[in-house]
């Protein structure tokens, strides 16, 4: 029997999912060895145990929390697709501002009163904070940034399918940066958060003329005190670096306080 | 050994005349500050910057250990029989305005692989390169100490040697091998005979010092970097380190890589075609020394900087008798955190005399 790859939305653009889709070649060889189920973008349909279950997006209410905890139950492995499942994306930004304040920002001052009143206006918002997909069950495999790298999907695949355990290196991005002889950022004037953040996308915005922003999270072993410091003196200031760290990675841990 | 003069415009059209018959790669200002060995394609399309560039981003070295070379591909045939070839194609090249330093990377490198079981990936692209090195006549900016590091002057392993003179925009062309012979056939030069003699007058014109000096001579750092845990000093730097790794890959010594397996889907799992690769890895790196079962044998960075200061300055030298830090100074000029190895070494030696000093 083939084995059955399941792929579930949760706050999320669906980006990751159109990345897969986009790589056809990939795609396509893929759906030889392996049943599809519950890929909304492609196909719709239901079964009961997943060999592997892709979680694209970050959790918000109590109702998707449940949902995850039953696939979970129903997954041998279950991995984490993407910046919003991985390290909240950043929707998890409000887990900064009041729901209330938020409501305002997004519609309005009227529609901050009318929540006052109106409880119909409410239920999008009770939640306290944007999570992870780790908060809430056991995570087997990260398939990090935004949106996640083919590339990662492709090793990640191969190797749970071939019975091997994938590995994906925790090095910082200026591994990749460095391995393709970029000059770093900090020489250009720009800064970046390329030396605290999970490489694996080789380097790819730097390669492009951009500045990492750590779409991929923080290292655990990410030096934050070191890189405040190293930002700090380029003139950045603690408010734009705080809310540079924020940017992808609100739902982490490291960068709640 | 034959030596010529030239002007810069007559090395110019030479540079470009070579280049029109193989790859040829020089040192090309990038948008900030830095340099990066790149193709020369056509005229005007790349400023000669031989006089003031600094080492480039990455060693030329790394043109002879590319990362990411395949290193073969298999494929398994209908009787079940795998068959192997070799990866990558190596076509030959010329590396131009190569620094002393960076000539005395290349050289230590190919002591490192062709000790024991010879690197043949590395020894056959090694075969099929030219070099043109460049001498320095003013350190290349305050990160470098190459004449403390004794890599300064070193003209070993270049086919053939370049040195501007005194006079603006001359050239001393030394040729070094019969293959800088070849090279040299389409330069329009005169022949020199008072080569050393003009050489000597352009060297007597560098400052001195030449660039920064180790508080302690090179020949004696062995011997404390051996015996010295310095465990504070290390801890210092580590405080500020990111483990990201910059320090390793970009140091003309650094020779450490990965090797990764990867094979094609095509419809089945059955691996029967694919290829192994390598890739440049990097003792900051914290998962570098994590063996199977998970012990990392070196899980804090003050670990692993002294790691890696110690294979520049002890392990390495013991066994081949060279110092493995060329002075080139790229570790401390593109470390975003400023971690220079010239201060971590001069900080274990300074805290050697401290203790000496305490104990009388
Ligand atoms: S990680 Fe990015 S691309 Fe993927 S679902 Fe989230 S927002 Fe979309
Ligand atoms: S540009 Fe960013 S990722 Fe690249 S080396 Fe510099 S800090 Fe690291
Ligand atoms: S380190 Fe020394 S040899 Fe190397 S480029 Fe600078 S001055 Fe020249
Ligand atoms: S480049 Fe600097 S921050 Fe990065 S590992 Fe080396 S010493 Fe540490
Ligand atoms: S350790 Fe630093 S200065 Fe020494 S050779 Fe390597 S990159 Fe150059």
């Amino acid at each position: 029997m083939k084995p059955k790859i399941a792929f579930f939305d949760f706050a999320s653009c669906e980006g990751c999912q159109l990345a897969l889709l986009n790589c056809e070649d990939i795609f396509l060889d893929l759906l030889e060895l392996v049943d599809l189920v519950e890929f909304r973008e492609a196909i719709s349909e239901k079964s009961a145990h997943y060999d592997i279950a892709f979680i694209e997006g970050s959790i918000h209410r109590e109702e998707d929390s449940k949902r995850l905890v039953d696939i979970r139950s129903r997954s041998q492995y279950l991995v984490a697709l993407g910046a919003c499942a991985c390290n909240g994306n950043v929707q998890a930004r409000s887990n900064f501002i009041a729901p209330a304040e938020n409501y305002q920002l997004v519609y309005g001052e009227e529609a901050r009163n009318r929540v006052q009143i109106d409880k119909n206006y409410w239920p999008l918002w009770a939640h306290t904070r944007v999570r992870s997909v780790e908060e809430i069950v056991k995570v087997d495999f990260h398939l990090r940034g935004c949106p996640m790298s083919a590339n990662e999907f492709l090793i990640l695949v191969k190797a749970l399918l071939s019975n091997q355990t994938p590995h994906f290196p925790e090095n910082a991005v200026c591994v990749e940066c460095k391995r393709n002889a970029n000059e770093c950022v900090f020489d250009k004037g720009m800064s970046c958060l390329g030396p605290i953040a999970y490489g694996g996308c080789d380097a790819i915005c730097v390669n492009n003329g951009h500045v990492c922003d750590a779409c991929r999270g923080l290292l655990p072993y990410a030096n934050v005190d070191a890189h405040n410091e190293l930002m700090l003196s380029k003139g950045i200031s603690e408010e734009a670096i705080k809310s540079r760290y924020r940017l992808f990675c609100s739902a982490e841990k490291m960068s709640q306080d | 050994m034959n030596a010529y003069t030239t002007q810069l415009e007559q090395l110019k059209s030479w540079f470009f005349a070579l280049a029109e018959k193989q790859s040829f790669f020089l040192p090309k200002k990038m948008e900030g500050v830095n340099y990066r060995f790149e193709r020369l394609h056509c005229v005007n399309e790349q400023d000669l910057d031989l006089l003031s560039y600094r080492p480039t981003i990455l060693p030329p070295g790394k043109h002879l250990f590319p990362d990411g070379e395949i290193l073969f591909t298999y494929h398994k045939d209908e009787q079940g029989h795998y068959h192997f070839s070799q990866g990558s194609t190596i076509e030959p090249q010329i590396i131009a305005g190569v620094r002393s330093c960076d000539l005395k990377g290349i050289y230590l490198m190919d002591r490192v692989f062709s000790d024991g079981i010879k690197d043949t990936h590395y020894l056959q692209r090694r075969e099929k390169t030219d070099i043109i090195a460049f001498n320095c006549l003013t350190p290349c900016d305050d990160h470098c100490f190459c004449e403390t590091a004794q890599s300064l002057d070193f003209q070993t392993g270049a086919d053939i040697f370049i040195s501007p003179l005194l006079e603006k925009d001359c050239f001393l062309l030394e040729v070094q091998s019969s293959r800088g012979d070849e090279l040299i056939k389409t330069l329009v030069s005169d022949k020199c005979v008072n080569a050393t003699e003009l050489k000597q007058q352009a060297m007597d014109s560098r400052p001195k010092p030449f660039g920064r000096q180790f508080v302690t001579p090179v020949e004696q750092l062995s011997e404390i970097i051996h015996h010295e845990d310095a465990e504070y000093v290390y801890q210092q730097y580590a405080k500020r380190c990111f483990s990201c790794g910059t320090c390793n890959l970009v140091c003309p010594t650094c020779y450490c890589f990965e090797t990764k397996d990867e094979f094609e889907l095509e419809n089945s799992l059955d691996q029967a075609k694919g290829k192994k690769t390598r890739h440049w890895d990097a003792c900051l790196n914290p998962g570098f020394a994590e063996v199977a079962g998970g012990h990392n044998f070196r899980p804090e960075a003050a670990a692993r900087q002294r790691h890696r200061v110690r294979r520049k300055f002890d392990y390495l030298p013991q066994r081949f008798e060279q110092t493995f830090c060329t002075g080139c100074g790229r570790c401390g000029r593109q470390c975003t955190t400023g971690i220079d190895i010239f201060d971590i070494v001069n900080d274990v030696c300074l805290s050697v005399e401290q203790e000496q000093e305490s104990e009388q």
